[in-house]
């Protein structure tokens, strides 16, 4: 019966009901977004190892700011923003230390079945290829965000994620835009 | 005019979506469990208390200032004595000392209790020692019965209030004067003066002439013998 009531909530009164102290409440909003998120950091990493090290991270550090969580802001939205803040934090981990670790194989029982379509592959292997910024803003449209929250979560302007959208679709379309 | 070439749809890329496996989703809920916020069933702000204080103030005084603005009728009207001015204290005196009603009265209520007593006393008398103590606690306890009884109302003339002096018939007013001129007759005029004029203070609206004298010439001419008074 509590977990029907949960499911009717919004997420940001799930929030503030798990800012109480009821667990309950979080278990339903990270059954929620789990695989959401989960699945934007594969397609930004396309590493499960690492996605997994990055959802657990995004996930800790909301459950860390949840006394002081405020909803000033769809919680969804600030859910991403510490999902793309750890994305960030990664690859200039990534890019401090010269290794390529998108190109380490892929362990065979982590592999995707979605993964193994042909056109999947052709996608991420382009989406692959576009810079940090592009990928971010295109995977966060993919998400469902409108043009205004993909600034709100990447902290620019939306004029900015207006072009930067542009210029990653058309390096897609060059890429894999027959395909489509 | 630029041709526009069709993209892929927005939200409709045929990317690959894992599931959180489920080692993770144990992981981060226990994580979630075990450093959950300090569970507050009663979280209240802090002005709660105060309003509800304020709140209880205020109806207790809606209750009660009706009934100090209007007295009940069931409320005995405050006394006589207690509204007096302290000139007005000699006229008091004299007025109490000329209640001849109320001292029957009094005497009758004494008589009565004596009665009551001596009929216990009686009893005890007839009895063995023991009711005879026993007899003589209860006489005890009329008597201080009858006393505080008696003793509240001993100053029935003083502690009418000004409604009820207000009410006074021709035939009392009558009675009073009647009073006031054997007082007269017997000297004591002074003391019949000051109990008029306390008379007439405590009965604005019955009308009374300014003086004693031109009080018995109005309104005791019917009688034969109405007393001569000095001027």
């Amino acid at each position: 019966m509590l977990t029907l009531i949960n499911r009717l909530k919004s997420d940001e009164a799930l929030m503030l009901a798990y800012q109480r102290g009821d667990t309950a409440a979080f278990d339903c909003l990270y059954r929620r977004h789990k695989d959401g998120l989960f699945a934007f950091l594969y397609r930004s990493c396309s590493r499960h190892a690492i996605v997994e090290e990055l959802a657990q991270d995004a996930w800790v550090g909301v459950i860390n700011s949840a006394p002081t969580y405020k909803t000033e802001a769809r919680f969804r939205t600030w859910l991403y923003q510490i999902a793309h803040n750890r994305l960030v934090d990664f690859w200039r981990r990534r890019d401090n230390q010269h290794t390529d670790l998108e190109n380490a194989p892929e362990p065979a029982t982590a592999i995707n079945p979605a993964a193994t379509d042909e056109l999947a592959r052709q996608l991420m292997n382009a989406i692959g290829q576009l810079p940090n910024e592009q990928r971010d803003a295109l995977l966060l449209q993919e998400q469902g965000f409108s043009q205004r929250e993909i600034a709100d979560i990447t902290r620019c302007a939306e004029e900015t994620v207006k072009s930067r959208l542009r210029y990653a679709r058309k390096q897609l379309r060059q890429q894999v835009g027959d395909e489509l | 005019m630029t041709e526009r070439r069709q993209g892929p749809a927005e939200g409709k890329l045929p990317l690959p979506s894992p599931r959180s496996p489920q080692q993770l989703d144990d992981k981060i809920l226990a994580y979630a469990r075990g450093n959950a916020p300090e569970r507050k069933f009663f979280r209240q702000p802090r002005w709660i208390a105060g309003l509800a204080t304020a709140s209880i103030v205020a109806l207790a005084l809606f209750i009660t200032e009706p009934q100090r603005l209007e007295p009940d009728f069931r409320t005995p009207a405050p006394s006589l004595q207690e509204n007096l001015p302290p000139d007005a204290d000699r006229a008091e005196k004299a007025k109490r000392e000329l209640a001849a009603p109320a001292a029957t009265m009094k005497m009758s209520r004494s008589t009565g209790q004596a009665a009551r007593m001596d009929k216990y006393k009686n009893l005890a008398d007839e009895s063995l020692p023991e009711q005879e103590i026993a007899a003589d606690a209860m006489a005890e306890v009329v008597e201080a019965d009858e006393e505080r009884i008696h003793g509240a109302t001993q100053p029935l003339e003083l502690t009418l209030s000004a409604a009820e002096l207000k009410k006074f018939t021709s035939e009392e007013l009558h009675d009073k004067l009647q009073l006031y001129a054997d007082m007269v007759k017997k000297g004591d005029e002074e003391r019949a003066r000051a109990a008029y004029q306390q008379l007439r203070k405590s009965c604005p609206d019955c009308a009374l002439p300014d003086t004693l004298a031109q009080a018995f010439v109005t309104l005791l001419e019917t009688e034969p013998a109405a007393p001569e008074i000095k001027k």
